[in-house]
Order: structure tokens, then C-alpha cells, then sequence
């Protein structure tokens, strides 16, 4: 019993005397209602959110975060549970599995859902799903060291059909970073050499440590190497330039025709019914839209950007679009 | 700096941050030594606790729970063979044997000793060769970490126990299954059976619950042992003494050394640190017959290691914005929540920060201490209880804690697979350790050696012509082949005298 006490907070972060005694309610509720959960009710019971990745993460935080915020807005609690495992697939192929009745969400970042059905076997594509709100997104973008010949983008697409090799570094294969620089490096035909490390922040260390030319991550994760003077921006993956870094361009602007970012989303399964779903949206925006909220995203090093249900899910079926044109490409 | 450290020293003994000292390590401890439940995790559910304190409060919190629970980890891997994190499983392969020996509270004591030690020296590490050590990380390249995972494989050849061919076949089962999963370098499944869940590997603790805990519960149901019959254990230990460490000295501030020197390379952590330290403490011990059967001089070498990469992995994990670990990554997280980026710069504007976590770690290992000595003698009377109703809540607590990893029953099934294994394993003698370091180590070599190999377009040169990774080669080569070369010379200079 102990056990099971600690599991049911380890997965809600919520007291657990609270959460069993609302689990009791919720059981006897179900059980009296059980065939007609009309809208109206909802939510009657607690809301699960399913985040594809281990606790203590940036996409968890975030999920859990917005979870807090929400909470306000119902008169039910909000469990989020980690399904951890194979970049992020396994949770999601649950969540895109789990009954559509709303009560069970799904809080993610682009690549489990976005790239990982073009290149793996996951019974899941963005199809399974539909948007409630997007929270925020971090674009990619391509460094190099400060003593890199290369000042500026121009100075890199100035390597286009030289014999120059060019030792690439990324976050890991078929990622948003991979897909991107992949995309970058076919349309202008530069040579490279591909190197995938298991994360952004070995990618780059390595560039640090000089291991590698020219890495592609997020700009904010760079912010630090950055400041200290040891690493440039060369240019952002956004339709438009970034504060935090002046005077970076983006490719659009240098004639390179790649945008693509990694967004961050609250779905749920494809046939939640529309009242369902409008409940949700109306409530999550309002969390979404919330100064702490937009204040924690930025610590995250994400972008805020509060999307509604029906502009997050063209966003996201417009990028696994892009990524998938850009993965078959071989 | 001198500033900067009284401010800290100010700032860690107030009373608030006193409690939040103590009520974190009992946290750490108790999640440490709860097979399944791991440092990780208790980090992960403190962290939430710790946005509402200010960046001093909060850190000195996480690092209670982390010291803590590293250290924990080898209470159940001495009591019930069950290393509570992967860095204890090495304790396990000695503590456990002197547990059935009747001799656990001795085992236990060791531990702490060791650990405490290995923590205190980490944290003055960390003080004061942070900023130069961050420098030799940046080195670590692709053929660097090889050379430096390929050493630590070679201590397959000593931990294999009588037969050495038992020994490489365990291990090549691990490296198989280490290479399960999505490919590090093309992205394409191997050995999933189509099902997704095996695209991100077999999960490492789940693993490590069936080999160990599964193994050893089917084992004592087979041999209808009754655990009551070790409670002798209060007669040879009455207290937690300092004597226990005393013999070993030596062996804890070598082993302590080395677990900072592994600690600082990013991305390698507390496991190959006491699987390293525990076969040099092998090589250099007086009785190197003992270890695997019972050598309190081994669990030193472990325990002080693994607590010795503590303070030191966040080196790289400030200085460089690398998580050396899983828990240094929720570390960085807490300190990007609270504005602080880490990074080069940190130490020039967050002087008085940096040095609190610092302090934080000495007052975290000594308050550890004491807790765990009053601790220690409860969780001894575990090996009091009968097995008839130990193994059942052991067991129990194997399978909820291998389904709370992922919250799936893939976990359950994987450890209960290894359950199998790992009793075949025991009944035909083959060693699990030689399995284990495969497994842990197999996923870096490959990943390093591949990263090498593209970066030289497949000329393995590129090994041997990079100084650091040419070093540890050669050190490989050296500590493969000394005790061979020796043995020959020793026996020809006394074949030569009597001729």
C-alpha cells in the first residue's frame, strides 16, 4: 500500500491523499454516470496528460507547468504521467491509442510525433491526433566556433561546390537539428561528414572542444557558449529573427528557403468530440496565455507563442509534411 | 573568493536551509535504497518543490537528495543484492556475499564510510578545480571517450571470476543486448521484433532488477533457504564504526580520485567510475582472492568512487552546460528555471551560488552521515526477517519498481525475462557482473568508436594519433597484459636460479 501511495505521487506530483480521495469521487461518479458522459459534466473525473519523455525534462516541466496553470480553470485535478522510452515513441503511440473521450491529453515537442513516423515503424502518425493549444516552440539554428572561417552564413554558402569536408554535429539522428542541417546541406551541395551525439548539449561540447566544424541545435541552448565568447550563431531557422540574438539572420532572409521549429503542444486523441475539445481549448489558452506561464517557457529557453486548437494542428501537419519530404530524400 | 565562501558558509547554516539539508537526504536515502526507485526520480519530484525557494535553497535541497540517494543505493545492493542505482552495482557483487556471510552490518558500515569520504573529497574538488578541470572535459572527443569506455570494458577479463571464457560470454550476451534499440548513428531499429518499445533499447535498471534481485529470489526459493539463519549479524559488528575504514585508506581516496577524474569526462558517470575503481582496488589489493566473494575493501573501492563522481560530475554540468549524468541534467534544469545560465560566465557573476552548492555538498555528506548511522542498524534488521515473508515484498517491490520507470508493463516483463536469465545464469555459473559493465559500457563504446570512425572516413588511426586517446591505450594494454608479463618474468628468474 505504501508503494502504491508513492507510486500515485511520483506520477501526479500531487498529495497523494488529495489524489486517492479524488480518485474515490471520481470512481463513484463514473460508475453512476456512466453512460452518458455528456459534455456538459465535463471534466467529471481527472484529466490524464501523457508527456513521451522522462520526468525532470524540459518537455516535462513545461507539461506539468501547464497542468499546474490549468487546474485553476477545473473542478477536476490534472495527473501528468511520464511515458518515458524510444525518443518519445511509446508515449505517444499510448496516447494516440487512448479513448477519445478528453481525459486523456497529450503534451509533446515535434520529434516523437512530427519525424519519428517518417523514419521509424510507430503505429501513429499526426492523423491519430488533434490540436488543443501550442504553447510555444525553439527554432533550430547552425553554429560554429568564434575561430571558424566562416563570419557569416554567406561565408558557409560560400563553400558550395569547394572540395571543403565539412564535420557536421547534431542532437541525433532524424531529429528536428539532423532534418534540418540534412535539408541545408542538400539544397546547397556542400560536402560533410555526419555526426550524431545522444543530445544538444554534447553536440555542443564537441564543437567546443573542436571535435566538429559546425553543429545544429537550438539557439537557446547555445545562449551560454555564446555570452562567453566561444561559439557563433550563424544563422536561425525561424520565419523571423530572434531578440535574444541581434543581428543573427535568418535563412529565409539569406535566400535559404528552410523554416522549421520544434513546437510544443497539448493533443489529444483524433475522435474527442468537438464540445469535449472546445472545453479544453478554452480552458488551456487561458493557461497557456498566463504571465507565469509565458515567464517559465522563456526559462526553458522556448519561444512563447500561445497557438488555438485549430492553428496548432496546421502547424503541425504542415511540419511533419516538410520533415517527411526532407527524410526521404536520401 | 575568500568572499564568496563565507557568504556561502552564511548562507548554508541557516536554520531553514539546516532542515532543508536533512529533510533532503532522508529523501535521497530512502528512494536510494528502494530498488526501483531512483536518485533520478527523487530529484525529479523534489524539483517542483524547489521553485517557490530562492536558487540557494533550492539547490542545497536537490543536493541533499542527490548525496544521499547515491549513497543509498548501496544499502540494497548489500542487504538484498539489488543495487538501488546503476553506480552501486559493483557494492552488490561483494556486500551481498557478506550479508549470506552473516557479516552485513560490517558491509554496511564500510559503505558509509566510503561514501561519506568519497563525497567530502568530490565537493573540495569541486571547489577548487572546478574552472581548470571544465578545460580537460572540452577534450574528451569522440576518440578520446573511446578509449576511455574501452578501457573500462577490459575489466571484463578481471571480474569474471574462475572461468574466463564464462566470463566473455556473459559479456558478449551484454554488448548484444546494449545493442538493441534504435542505431545511434544511422537510426535504424536493431532486434526490436517490430515492437516500438524495444527503439529506445532494453531499459538499463529494469535489466538490472531481474539479473540481480529476480535472480537471487528464484535462487533462495530454489535453495528453500531460510534468510533467518544470517542473524547472527549483530555479533560480529555491534555499531557503525570508523575502524572498518581504517585498512582501507588507501583504497578510498585512490578510488575517490578516480571517480572525480571520470566524473569531470561528461556523459560517463558514477558506474564506470566504481567498476574502474574496483578492479584497480582488485589489482593493488593484498587479497585480491576476496573480491566477488566478500572483500569489504572492494565496496570501499566502489562506493567511495561513485560518491566520488557526486560533486565532481556537475563540473562539467556548470562550467560547460553538460549534464554528466541524469541527475546533473535535472540540476541544470533547476538552475535554468531559476534564470541562472550555466556556462563559463557563471562562475564570474554567480560566485556566491557556486560556492553555496559547494558547501552544500560537504553539508549534505556530513549530515548523510549521521543519518546514516542511525539508519543503518534498522535497515540491518531486514536480514532478520524470514525469507518466507522477505522474498515475497521484495519481489513485490522489484515489479512495482520496474513499472514505475516508464509506467508501463513492458518494464515488468523485461525484468521478469532477466529474472530467467540471470537464475540460468547462476545455475550454470556464469558471472553477471561481466554482463553488466557490457551493458552499461556497450552503448558508449559503440556510439564513440562510430563517431571516431566517421570523423577519420574509417582509418582507425585517428586513435593512436590523438594524445589523450593514445594514453589510455596504452594504459589499457598495461593493465591487460602486467600481470601476464609479470607471472612470465617471476617464473622464468626462479626457473633460472634453480638451473
Amino acid at each position: 500500500m505504501f508503494k502504491k501511495i508513492l507510486g500515485s505521487t511520483v506520477t501526479s506530483g500531487l498529495p497523494s491523499v488529495k489524489l486517492l480521495a479524488s480518485i474515490a469521487v471520481a470512481v463513484t461518479i463514473t460508475a453512476v454516470s456512466a453512460v452518458s458522459a455528456q459534455a456538459a459534466d465535463f471534466p467529471s473525473k481527472p484529466i490524464t496528460i501523457i508527456v513521451p519523455y522522462g520526468a525532470g525534462g524540459g518537455t516535462d516541466t513545461t507539461g506539468r507547468f501547464l497542468a499546474n496553470e490549468a487546474e485553476k480553470y477545473f473542478s477536476q485535478p490534472i495527473a501528468v504521467v511520464n511515458r518515458s522510452g524510444a525518443g518519445g515513441t511509446v508515449g505517444t503511440t499510448a496516447a494516440a491509442a487512448a479513448k477519445p473521450d478528453g481525459y486523456t491529453l497529450y503534451f509533446g515537442a515535434s520529434d516523437a510525433l512530427v519525424t519519428a513516423p517518417h523514419s521509424l515503424k510507430v503505429p501513429y502518425t499526426v492523423d491519430n491526433f488533434r490540436g488543443i493549444v501550442g504553447v510555444s516552440y525553439a527554432p533550430s539554428s547552425i553554429a560554429v566556433r568564434t575561430d571558424s572561417p566562416w563570419k557569416t552564413l554567406d561565408d558557409f554558402l560560400a563553400e558550395k561546390g569547394t572540395d571543403t569536408i565539412i564535420d557536421r554535429g547534431h542532437s541525433g539522428v532524424g531529429g528536428v537539428h539532423h532534418t534540418l542541417l540534412k535539408s541545408l546541406f542538400l539544397e546547397t551541395g556542400i560536402k560533410f561528414r555526419d555526426i550524431p551525439f545522444q543530445g544538444g548539449s554534447k553536440a555542443i561540447a564537441a564543437l567546443r572542444g573542436g571535435h566538429v566544424d559546425l553543429i545544429g541545435g537550438t539557439p537557446g541552448s547555445m545562449m551560454a557558449s555564446v555570452e562567453a565568447g566561444e561559439i557563433r550563431v550563424l544563422a536561425l531557422s525561424s520565419a523571423e529573427q530572434l531578440d535574444a540574438f541581434p543581428g543573427v539572420p535568418t535563412f529565409k532572409e539569406k535566400g535559404v528557403d528552410i523554416v522549421a521549429t520544434v513546437e510544443w503542444y497539448l493533443l489529444a486523441p483524433k475522435d474527442t468530440p468537438d464540445e469535449v475539445v472546445a472545453i479544453l481549448e478554452e480552458a488551456f489558452m487561458k493557461a497557456a496565455s498566463s504571465d507565469e506561464f509565458k515567464a517559465f517557457t522563456v526559462t526553458r529557453k522556448q519561444e512563447s507563442l500561445v497557438r488555438n486548437a485549430k492553428d496548432i494542428m496546421a502547424k503541425v501537419k504542415a511540419d511533419s509534411a516538410f520533415f517527411g519530404e526532407v527524410i526521404k530524400k536520401k | 573568493m575568500f568572499e564568496n565562501f563565507l557568504y556561502a558558509i552564511s548562507v548554508v547554516f541557516l536554520w531553514e536551509n539546516i532542515v532543508l539539508i536533512i529533510v533532503g537526504t532522508a529523501i535521497g536515502m530512502v528512494f536510494g535504497a528502494l530498488p526501483g526507485l531512483t536518485v533520478t526520480l527523487a530529484v525529479t519530484l523534489v524539483l517542483p518543490f524547489t521553485f517557490d525557494l530562492s536558487p540557494e535553497s533550492g539547490i542545497i535541497l536537490l543536493t541533499g537528495v542527490y548525496c544521499s540517494g547515491t549513497y543509498a543505493g548501496s544499502i540494497s545492493a548489500i542487504l538484498i543484492n539489488t543495487p538501488g542505482t546503476p553506480s552501486s552495482a559493483a557494492t552488490a557483487w561483494d556486500g551481498y556475499p557478506l550479508t549470506q556471510k552473516g557479516r552485513s552490518l560490517e558491509a554496511l558500515s564500510v559503505g558509509l564510510h566510503a561514501s561519506v569520504i568519497g563525497g567530502l573529497i568530490s565537493a573540495v574538488a569541486l571547489i577548487f578545480f572546478a574552472p581548470m578541470l571544465a578545460k580537460t572535459a572540452l577534450a574528451f572527443g569522440p576518440p578520446e571517450r573511446f578509449a576511455l569506455t574501452f578501457f573500462g570494458l577490459t575489466i571484463i577479463a578481471r571480474v569474471s571470476g574462475v572461468s574466463l571464457s564464462k566470463g566473455l560470454i556473459s559479456a558478449l550476451f551484454g554488448l548484444l543486448i546494449a545493442s538493441v534499440g534504435v542505431d545511434p548513428i544511422m537510426g535504424v531499429p536493431r532486434f526490436s521484433f517490430n515492437t516500438f518499445y524495444l527503439y529506445g533499447g532494453v531499459g538499463m535498471i529494469e535489466v538490472f532488477i531481474g539479473i540481480f534481485a529476480i535472480a537471487e529470489i528464484f535462487n533462495q526459493i530454489g535453495k528453500r533457504a531460510v534468510m533467518a539463519q544470517h542473524s547472527k549479524s549483530d555479533s560480529q559488528t555491534k555499531t557503525i564504526r570508523w575502524k572498518e575504514i581504517v585498512p582501507h585508506y588507501w583504497t578510498v581516496v585512490k578510488s575517490s580520485v578516480i571517480g572525480i577524474i571520470i566524473g569531470v569526462v561528461p556523459g560517463t558517470g558514477g558506474s564506470i567510475a566504481s567498476f574502474i575503481a574496483y578492479d584497480e582496488a582488485k589489482r593493488s589489493s593484498k587479497e585480491p582472492e576476496l573480491f566477488g566473494k566478500g572483500s569489504l575493501e572492494g565496496i570501499a573501492a566502489a562506493e567511495s568512487a561513485n560518491n566520488g563522481v557526486t560533486a565532481a560530475t556537475l563540473i562539467p554540468t556548470l562550467t560547460l552546460g553538460i549534464p554528466g549524468n541524469t541527475v546533473a541534467a535535472i540540476f541544470l534544469g533547476a538552475l535554468l528555471i531559476h534564470g541562472l545560465t550555466p556556462g563559463p560566465q557563471l562562475f564570474v557573476n554567480q560566485g556566491g551560488l557556486m560556492y553555496t552548492i559547494m558547501v552544500s555538498f560537504i553539508m549534505a555528506n556530513i549530515v548523510m552521515y549521521f543519518q546514516g548511522r542511525l539508519a543503518l542498524k534498522w535497515f540491518d534488521k531486514i536480514v532478520n526477517i524470514p525469507s518466507s515473508i522477505l522474498l515475497p515484498i521484495i519481489l513485490t517491490m522489484c515489479l512495482v519498481g520496474a513499472y514505475t520507470i516508464s509506467n508501463s508493463l513492458n518494464g515488468v516483463i523485461v525484468a521478469l525475462i532477466f529474472g530467467c536469465v540471470g537464475y540460468a545464469m547462476i545455475k550454470f555459473e556464469y558471472p553477471s557482473a561481466p554482463m553488466v559493465i557490457a551493458i552499461i559500457l556497450g552503448g558508449m563504446v559503440e556510439e564513440s568508436m562510430r563517431q571516431s570512425l566517421i570523423l577519420s572516413d574509417g582509418s582507425p588511426m585517428i586513435f593512436l594519433t590523438r594524445p589523450l586517446s593514445l594514453a589510455f591505450f596504452v594504459l589499457t594494454i598495461f593493465v591487460t597484459f602486467s600481470p601476464m608479463v609479470i607471472k612470465q618474468w617471476k617464473k622464468r628468474r626462479n626457473g633460472g636460479g634453480q638451473a
